[in-house]
């Protein structure tokens, strides 16, 4: 961890599956924040290899850097420029298997706040990936649940479109 | 040249290189290794003879040397008192007056003539002074070494030839795949575009081209297929007006009619031209864009003011019809929503894609904004009749229509123009569509870079 100031802000996981869709529930957060200046995690569990040869070269870092498309990333630069009050915005993968491995990682990065999703079917990419919602709810964390928006835009599919951060339904 | 034959040519004339450079080197320091050693023989030898001759023990040293060492290839010894007229006792022993010199020069030297090797020191008994010299033929020399010389020449050419014959056989095998190749793209043309090159192994280098050439011939084949689609489709779309203008004609020529049914006739005829003139106009429209920006004028603009005048003018062409922008999204810094483009192009892309969610759905449409670094996007998302999956590679081929949208008004030009003005910009266009969910169109336009 870097000894800044910036250390000092308020950090907050958000939990993602690195899809545009899970963006929106992050879009609803951030909508109701009060506007102090935060640290945005936004966090996808993975399961670490077994093998020793693989885990010597196995690095969270560049596994969250193949999980976020680009269209993902082009998501949180839209938000990044639309709420100012994000003083940093990463993504990274936990690999822990236990709770006390999670409240050790959100201690690491300095996060306070964790974001619960609620009614959100993350759309897993590998079965190495895994959802983070129950070392959240059982975390000794601030816990902010969020209804996942209802609708996403077409169903059973990955979006490739940046329409997922526009999620609300015109009229129907 | 071909590549099979620089191969082997290649391998061949660099392990050649290799061999004769090996060969030559072993050759070269297992020679001076054996003469210095032969040489320190001789040496011992000399100075064991000078004990023998001078030495009080001499007898006994004499016959230690009988029985346990044996004599050399014609080894001879030469005990030469060092006084005046030594030169005349060397000459006479047969040995060289220089050599004798050095000796006394240096304490000792060593000497060769032929295959005869000499080791010279001096001895100093009772006040005088002797050079002992032993010589000898060197057996190691005259058959090990020469045997060994053969060996290397005869071994490496051995080696050289069976690499030659290897590559061949190698190089053979890992370039037939790509003969193969060639003959199967030999006879792929524009009458079998659906045939494939064969991969066996997608994950090495061969596999990787014939990926990359079947990669090429889908997207020849579906600009193929495009091409056809749009002779096709304008000779339809021109011919549907002039059959009616022509047939119209006809009907009102064939006897004589009111001055009413004349201009009624006139009115029709020149409705299917209004038609015939606007695609024809489409058609210049699309070539125009199709070429490089060269000859459009470039400026400065906002997205959203653009966007707004846009949506106004639908609201006017389409008042039935509810279109909601949502600039919930955009960027607190103006500055982001700045593009470098031509207005009046960047309005008819707009125009054309909002045109068609309108025209496409009876419910409402959303117009969203968002900047992300790089770039300005524009969403334009309806919830009409989508379009079946499989077409969707076929909508941006000019007059292709949709087979769900015969009963709608349009030419199949509008997003062909847009995607060609897009594409001007550096910009890309995305179509998302779910068979009567709805669509989505994502423009993404470069963000002006302050200098």
């Amino acid at each position: 961890m870097k000894g800044t100031s910036e250390n000092y802000l308020h950090g907050v996981l958000y939990p993602t599956d690195f899809t545009t869709g899970s963006l929106a529930g992050l879009r609803t957060y951030l909508e109701r924040h009060d506007g102090s200046a935060l640290r945005l995690f936004l966090v996808q569990g993975y399961a670490a290899p077994d093998s020793i040869s693989e885990l010597l070269f196995f690095s969270p870092a560049s596994v969250a850097h193949q999980l976020a498309d680009e269209k993902f990333l082009e998501g949180c630069a839209v938000l990044r420029n639309r709420f100012a009050f994000i003083a940093s915005l990463g993504h990274t993968v936990f690999t822990g298997k236990t709770q006390s491995a999670f409240d050790s990682f959100a201690e690491g990065y300095g996060i306070r706040e964790a974001v619960f999703l609620h009614g959100y079917a993350p759309k897993n990419r590998g079965p190495r990936c895994f959802d983070l919602g129950r070392y959240i709810q059982d975390s000794r964390l601030m816990v902010t649940q969020i209804n996942a928006p209802h609708e996403r835009v077409f169903s059973g599919r990955r979006s490739s479109t940046l329409a997922e951060l526009f999620p609300h339904s015109p009229g129907r | 040249m071909k590549i099979k034959t620089k191969i082997i040519l290649l391998l061949f004339v660099t392990f050649s290189l290799f061999t004769t450079l090996l060969g030559s080197l072993v050759y070269l320091f297992f020679s001076r290794y054996s003469f210095t050693d032969f040489y320190h023989r001789l040496e011992i030898r000399a100075q064991a003879m000078a004990r023998i001759e001078l030495g009080a023990k001499g007898s006994e040293l004499e016959a230690f040397r009988r029985e346990h060492l044996q004599r050399l290839d014609n080894e001879t010894d030469y005990l030469i008192q060092l006084k005046s007229g030594w030169e005349n006792e060397a000459a006479k022993k047969g040995l060289s007056t220089a050599f004798v010199r050095e000796i006394i020069a240096q304490g000792k030297a060593t000497d060769r003539r032929d295959n005869t090797f000499y080791s010279g020191a001096l001895y100093d008994t009772d006040s005088r002074r002797y050079a002992v010299v032993v010589s000898a033929d060197s057996y190691f020399d005259t058959h090990h070494m020469v045997y060994m010389r053969n060996l290397l020449l005869f071994g490496g050419c051995a080696a050289v030839l069976l690499l030659a014959l290897i590559s061949a056989i190698l190089t053979r095998t890992l370039v037939r795949p790509l003969s193969d190749m060639s003959e199967k793209a030999r006879k792929i043309s524009s009458e079998n575009l659906h045939l494939r090159l064969e991969v066996t192994n997608p994950k090495d280098e061969l596999g990787a081209v014939a990926l990359t050439i079947n990669g090429m011939l889908d997207r020849l084949e579906t600009a193929f297929e495009s091409q056809k689609n749009f002779i096709s489709n304008a000779s339809h779309e021109l011919k549907t007006p002039l059959t009616a203008i022509i047939g119209e004609a006809d009907v009102v020529l064939a006897r004589r009619r009111t001055s009413e049914e004349y201009i009624r006739s006139i009115g029709t005829i020149q409705a299917e031209a209004e038609k015939l003139n606007l695609k024809t106009r489409a058609i210049l429209s699309l070539a125009q864009t199709g070429f490089a920006k060269a000859g459009q004028k470039f400026e400065k603009l906002r997205v959203d003011e653009i966007l707004i005048e846009v949506c106004e003018n639908a609201r006017r062409l389409y008042p039935n019809h509810r279109i909601e922008i949502d600039f919930s999204l955009l960027p607190d810094a103006a500055e982001k929503l700045v593009v470098e483009g031509n207005p009046h192009l960047l309005q008819a892309a707009f125009s054309n894609i909002l045109a068609n969610a309108c025209k496409y759905s009876t419910k409402p449409v959303r117009v969203a904004l968002a900047a992300s670094h790089s770039d300005v996007i524009v969403v334009v998302r309806d919830s009409g009749i989508g379009i079946p999956e499989r077409e969707l590679r076929y909508i941006y081929d000019p007059f292709y229509r949709g087979s769900n949208a015969r009963g709608y008004d349009g030419y199949g030009i509008g997003l062909p123009l847009s995607r060609n003005i897009v594409r001007m910009h550096r910009g890309t266009i995305t179509v998302e569509s779910e068979l009567k969910r709805g669509t989505t169109v994502q423009i993404s336009l470069p963000v002006l870079k302050a200098d």
